[in-house]
């Protein structure tokens, strides 16, 4: 059993998605990114499936009262095991008793810390993935715990083959739905120089601070996709990520590349990106 | 269906003429159907008014491989024109009480129909469920009648109370869960929409038909309470 002590900024459960239920409402959620966390997983001796705590800025002061293995990957994290420091892209092997305290992330947004075997908590059509009010709770609290999986008896720990560049700041895009309803100046603006990140981002959108001028017509709601940039008719653009609504009445002009979506990620206020089309 | 567009690189965007209408909704419902059916893997498909999105997870499928298939599925579905979907229509109770009924007042002003004639025109009609989305079991209804059409807020509600029944522009439509809310509410509807201890969660699907029936305070009441019971089954709102 692993105790919250303190639960960090936005500190919640992760798998790789709630899939089949996008059609009743239900966005897919899940690890925002995929690659970290994988890497996260594989140190650990887990399964790709395997839920992770997905943190945010700053983490959470676990107590374990049970041993296990732990590893976390993605954004630089300070890392302490009973006062010592320890490393990122790593795997340690914790004792019954053992303090795990994540601090502050320094360059990133989102580290990924797999448990060996898997966090426990309850699963909610089909995944662990925290989204309120399909599961109880949008992140952890003070004073939660939680159980881990079994172990898996192999024990060997993989290691990571590839890792997410995060000062990277090219962002790839495939044109949206609506992609043919953007002006000559509409995709000056959009490609010819860096666009800023806004204090408005968290799991469910990105909003760009950046205003390229909105597109006339209005539009009926349709169904959206993570990764789907959406332009308001006031001009501002929204990233859609894992937690979004699955349905928009804005523009789909730009869809992002899956790997852009794990790199945005880990962008923050202030960090610029640059988009590249891949047609 | 009149094409299918790429939409990133793992999924296809199907769309039908862009109206509002039951028999293109029908059309594309029962192609939902098929492709669910015949398609090969793991895909999801997510529909709502005139588009299918189509969804898959494997990295290296041949994309125009799977728009020919779907194109030939499609010409083939023509030939065969019988619909084997089942359509169910659903009577969902509301009350519209004045301390739920928050901005009845406001239709009352636009529209120049009374509280209760309000309340007739929004019973009266045949809702069609074009798709979910928005929050998990949120119903996109269409066949509100014009008279009592009403733009959305110009500032959203922090909070609007779950089973909130509202008007926005040509939509209506019930919160499954408490939510900020721009919508003009004007009743509650005392039925979970969206229940995760259910399969599917939500028993009202994209096609089916919803009657609104006006319901007295005691009878809201009642429902309320017997929607908490493990007994509860929404199969009795079932009109056909």
């Amino acid at each position: 059993m692993i105790e919250v002590y303190n639960p960090g900024l936005f500190t919640s459960v992760q798998d790789k998605g709630r899939f089949s239920y996008r059609d009743f409402g239900v966005p897919v959620s899940g690890v925002m990114d995929e690659i970290s966390a994988n890497n996260a997983n594989l140190l650990v001796g887990n399964s790709s499936d395997a839920a992770v705590l997905e943190i945010t800025l700053v983490g959470p002061t676990l107590k374990f009262h049970q041993s296990a293995i732990i590893a976390c990957c993605g954004a630089s994290i300070a890392l302490y095991v009973n006062g010592n420091p320890i490393k990122i892209n790593n795997a340690y092997t914790l004792r019954r008793g053992d303090l795990l305290e994540c601090k502050k992330i320094v360059n990133g947004c989102r580290s990924y810390l797999a448990i060996s075997g898997g966090i426990n908590t309850k699963e909610v059509l089909g995944s662990r993935s925290f989204y309120f009010p399909v599961t109880s709770q949008s992140r952890l609290m003070l004073g939660d715990s939680f159980s881990i999986g079994k172990q898996k008896s192999s024990g060997t720990k993989k290691q990571n083959t590839s890792f997410l560049d995060i000062n990277a700041n090219v962002i790839e895009v495939y044109p949206g739905p609506e992609f043919s309803k953007l002006s000559f100046n509409h995709l000056e603006q959009l490609f010819a120089k860096k666009l800023s990140i806004s204090a408005q981002n968290n799991r469910m959108g990105y909003q760009l601070s950046d205003n390229i001028g909105g597109i006339k017509e209005s539009m009926i709601t349709a169904p959206t996709l993570p990764g789907t940039i959406q332009l308001t008719p006031a001009g501002k653009l929204i990233i859609l990520m894992k937690d979004a609504q699955t349905t928009g009445g804005y523009p789909r002009i730009l869809q992002l590349s899956k790997s852009s979506v794990f790199l945005l990620a880990q962008k923050k206020f202030e960090d610029r990106i640059q988009f590249r089309y891949l047609g | 269906m009149k094409h299918i567009k790429r939409y990133g690189e793992t999924a296809l965007l199907l769309e039908w003429e862009a109206e509002i209408d039951p028999k293109i909704l029908q059309n594309m419902l029962d192609f939902k159907k098929i492709l669910l059916e015949s398609l090969e893997g793991e895909f999801e498909i997510v529909s709502l008014y005139w588009s299918i999105l189509l969804i898959w997870d494997k990295p290296n499928l041949n994309i125009n491989d799977l728009k020919d298939d779907i194109h030939a599925l499609y010409d083939n579905s023509l030939v065969n024109k019988k619909s084997k979907r089942v359509v169910t229509t659903w009577e969902l109770p509301v009350y519209y009480g004045k301390e739920v009924a928050w901005d009845m007042e406001s239709i009352v002003s636009a529209s120049g129909l009374d509280s209760k004639q309000i309340i007739e025109k929004h019973c009266g009609a045949t809702y069609t469920v074009y798709g979910i989305g928005f929050l998990p079991g949120f119903l996109y209804l269409g066949g509100l009648h014009k008279k009592i059409h009403k733009d959305r807020l110009a500032m959203p509600r922090a909070k609007v109370p779950k089973g909130a029944v509202g008007i926005a522009g040509e939509q209506t439509g019930i919160y499954p869960q408490g939510s900020p809310g721009g919508w003009n509410i004007i009743g509650n509807c005392p039925i979970p929409l969206f229940d995760v201890n259910r399969y599917p969660p939500s028993f009202v699907k994209a096609g089916d038909r919803i009657y609104f029936k006006q319901v007295r305070k005691e009878t809201f009441l009642e429902w309320k309470a017997m929607v908490e019971t493990p007994d509860f089954n929404p199969n009795i709102l079932k009109l056909i």
